[in-house]
């Protein structure tokens, strides 16, 4: 009983967690040795990546669980770069250089590095 | 008892499958074996030698002969399959500085050539060293056993590969193959070229065999065989082949067929080099064929025609406007003049900003200039946006300043309104910045390279081109050598599969006298190294009869002086100091009537451009003193 209890308040407390994650924005996760001047260059390189992000990439990854918006965890080996065009037949189809160039692969690319996960560690 | 022969009936079938299969899978590997034996023989041969005398060369050079052939019977899949280790089996130059692809992103990086062309050319030179030669064949045979590896064999067995190996093959075969771009014994080339003709077809019939619901149809297998029968039927001397008919009846409606057959099989790609070719282009000789810069810049996305016909608006008075410049007196358009096929011809060299002097190079036309991977002479540019906002801000040049010009554009409220209804277009990018404006210009000026040539409408099977213009295509193709570096179709520097932009040292001099090379540096600028010195990236042939002076410098003034500074081994030849020249300092010994030839030809790579005037007006400033300002400029 002890532990039903216990089980309950803590899938509350996360559910009550996941709903204030759900209101608050994307955010970005910049290492913290990364010096102030080279962090403000990022950061703009990410905004550009985020909506760069949303017009070529969200439609099919972008999932929404519970009302929550969820733009997945790519592992680094995901995450390469322009070759992101070939790495699978949808890409072929979609990632042209007729609708999104090579300079704002690299945009999404770092959009996706430096967003802040979605698992807690 | 049912079911047990039903198994066995099920085995007999699928084993049958797998033996289709195993077909292909067989060819391929036996394919291999068979090069890199010969290899190993090359190699073994040259370990025997204790020196390498006047003998044991034409031995050598013999077996190199045969290796070569065995290459030809697989090129088909090796120069697709890793591009890479192509360069160490069959490299052309010891040297290469990689323009491919990663450079618009890294640093140039050197690559170290092998193989069969470099130990050939090699055993060319003054006293070649065995060891040296041993180690480009060991290079080699290291890099061919590299294709039996699953990483590359797991491609084999599905059929996707296989039509674009084929793809890549056609368009080799348009543009290389029968050129000597990699056969520097030209002896060899048409011989090889009908080795690999046989030998694709052999390969075609084996594909058919293991894949037979996306083989191959007749219509394509029948044409493919006419082409062998054709090119068996040819002279082995390639200045004798008929590379027009080849092309025109052969190549390229094979090209057609198999890009139809990558949209019907759903072919899809894996390869980054893939990136530039469009798949709908049914010719080579369609503007389509692959994609070289992105003219649009920022507006990318947009594909509406009345969203289009706004940026092209504002970029076509924003190309004719003098308000980009420091002094609000020079446009793009003051030296790309759009009566001259966007260059100027009056002048070797324009005036610059200050009119001090004169600049360094030539004015480039702008018409086809989104086909090259690389911008400027010395390629120190990766897009068309690059490009425009270097010269706007080049002291030199136009002399302008990034806020500034923002400043005094968005002045002007016909600018102002337009480019804000157009920012909904590129959420990323909230403000009207620079490359706004860039990106109009660049979207305007190209659609003047979206135009054909009678070369084209012959090539497409529309028309004919009369004997002395065939003539001077086949001289273009083979003995005056034009080819192995202005390559079929766009006639510039890039190959198949478009990814890269070639350098050339030439030996261009600074007086027709050849008293001098010219000081210019050329890529060295961009990228210091011994092979880069006074190299410059090679420009296309379209439109020239129209875009003279010619060369970086503007230092002829006619296409004659062009073709005999050619025909004269270039500035080596002249006895000027070129060590690193790319271009052979032997005469090409072309008769009057081949170089008259060369010139028909030529003409027929004029383009029907449709040209336009410049805009009458400008649109107003709040800023008085700018309404002043002339549509193109006072230069």
């Amino acid at each position: 009983m002890n532990k039903h209890t216990i089980s309950i308040a803590l899938i509350s407390t996360l559910s009550i967690m996941a709903c204030v994650t759900s209101k608050s924005k994307i955010t970005h996760d910049f290492p913290a040795a990364m010096a102030a001047d080279v962090r403000e260059g990022y950061i703009k390189q990410w905004e550009k990546g985020k909506v760069l992000y949303e017009i070529n990439c969200a439609k099919c990854h972008t999932t929404t669980v519970k009302g929550k918006t969820i733009v997945p965890d790519f592992t680094e080996s995901q995450l390469v770069g322009y070759t992101i065009r070939v790495t699978n037949q949808k890409h072929e189809a979609a990632l042209t250089d007729e609708s999104v160039s090579t300079e704002e692969l690299g945009l999404i690319m770092t959009f996706l590095t430096y967003k802040k996960k979605n698992t807690v560690k | 008892m049912i079911s047990g022969v039903l198994a066995v009936i099920a085995c007999i079938i699928l084993s049958f499958r797998h033996e289709q299969k195993e077909n292909y899978h067989n060819t391929y590997q036996n394919n291999i074996l068979a090069f890199s034996h010969s290899e190993n023989e090359l190699l073994n041969l040259i370990r025997k030698q204790q020196s390498l005398d006047s003998s044991s060369i034409v031995t050598i050079k013999a077996k190199i002969d045969s290796t070569r052939l065995a290459l030809k019977s697989i090129d088909f899949w090796l120069r697709y399959l890793d591009p890479l280790a192509y360069k160490n089996i069959n490299s052309p130059l010891p040297v290469e500085w990689e323009t491919e692809v990663f450079e618009k992103f890294e640093k140039p990086y050197k690559r170290i050539g092998a193989g069969l062309t470099l130990s050939y050319l090699y055993l060319e030179e003054q006293h070649p060293n065995r060891d040296t030669l041993a180690a480009y064949i060991s290079k080699a045979i290291a890099a061919t056993d590299g294709y039996l590896h699953d990483s590359i064999t797991h491609n084999i067995n599905s059929y996707h590969h296989f039509y674009l190996c084929n793809r890549l093959y056609l368009l080799n075969l348009a543009a290389i193959y029968t050129t000597g771009f990699e056969c520097p014994n030209t002896d060899a080339i048409v011989p090889e070229l009908k080795q690999m003709i046989g030998a694709v077809n052999g390969i075609y019939a084996s594909f058919n065999n293991s894949f037979p619901t996306t083989a191959l149809p007749d219509t394509y297998t029948l044409l493919a065989q006419k082409m062998q029968t054709f090119v068996g039927s040819q002279p082995d001397d390639y200045t004798q082949f008929d590379h027009y008919t080849f092309i025109r009846n052969y190549v390229n409606p094979l090209f057609a067929i198999n890009q139809e057959l990558i949209l019907k099989y759903g072919v899809t790609s894996r390869s980054n080099v893939d990136y530039s070719l469009n798949k709908n282009a049914t010719s080579i000789f369609d503007k389509k064929l692959y994609n070289g810069q992105n003219a649009k810049g920022i507006y990318l996305r947009v594909k509406d025609s009345a969203t289009l016909a706004e940026i092209e608006h504002v970029g076509k008075l924003l190309f004719y406007d003098p308000i980009l410049s420091g002094n609000n007196m020079r446009s793009c358009g003051s030296c790309h003049k759009p009566t001259q096929y966007f260059t100027d011809t009056t002048t070797r060299t324009a005036v610059n900003f200050t009119r001090t002097g004169q600049l360094a190079r030539n004015t480039p036309s702008l018409i086809n200039a989104g086909y090259n991977h690389l911008l400027m002479l010395d390629g120190k540019h990766i897009s068309m946006q690059d490009q425009g906002k270097d010269v706007m801000t080049n002291a030199d040049e136009m002399a302008g300043e990034e806020h500034e010009i923002l400043k005094k554009v968005l002045s002007c409220s016909e600018y102002k309104t337009t480019f804000k209804k157009l920012l909904k277009h590129t959420p990323q990018e909230p403000e009207i910045t620079l490359e706004h404006i860039v990106s109009a210009i660049s979207f305007y000026y190209n659609k003047f390279s979206q135009f054909s040539a009678p070369l084209d409408d012959a090539m497409n099977n529309k028309t004919t081109l009369n004997a002395q213009k065939v003539a001077g295509f086949n001289v273009f193709m083979s003995k005056a050598q034009c080819a192995t570096c202005h390559f079929v179709p766009q006639f510039n520097g890039v190959k198949p599969p478009y990814v890269g932009s070639e350098f050339e040292v030439l030996g261009v001099p600074n007086d027709t006298g050849y008293k001098a090379l010219s000081p210019d540096k050329g890529r060295y600028g961009i990228n210091a190294a011994i092979e880069t010195h006074t190299a410059f990236r090679t420009g296309s042939i379209r439109n020239a009869t129209y875009t003279a002076p010619y060369m970086h410098n503007g230092i002829f003034n006619s296409m004659e002086q062009v073709i005999d500074f050619y025909d004269g081994g270039g500035g080596a030849g002249r006895g000027l100091n070129v060590p690193n020249q790319t271009l052979s300092a032997d005469s090409l010994h072309l008769s009057i009537s081949e170089k008259a030839n060369l010139i028909a030809f030529i003409q027929t790579l004029n383009e029907r451009i449709a040209f336009e005037a410049p805009p009458a007006s400008l649109p107003q400033s709040k800023i008085k003193a700018l309404n002043n300002r002339k549509p193109v400029g006072e230069y």
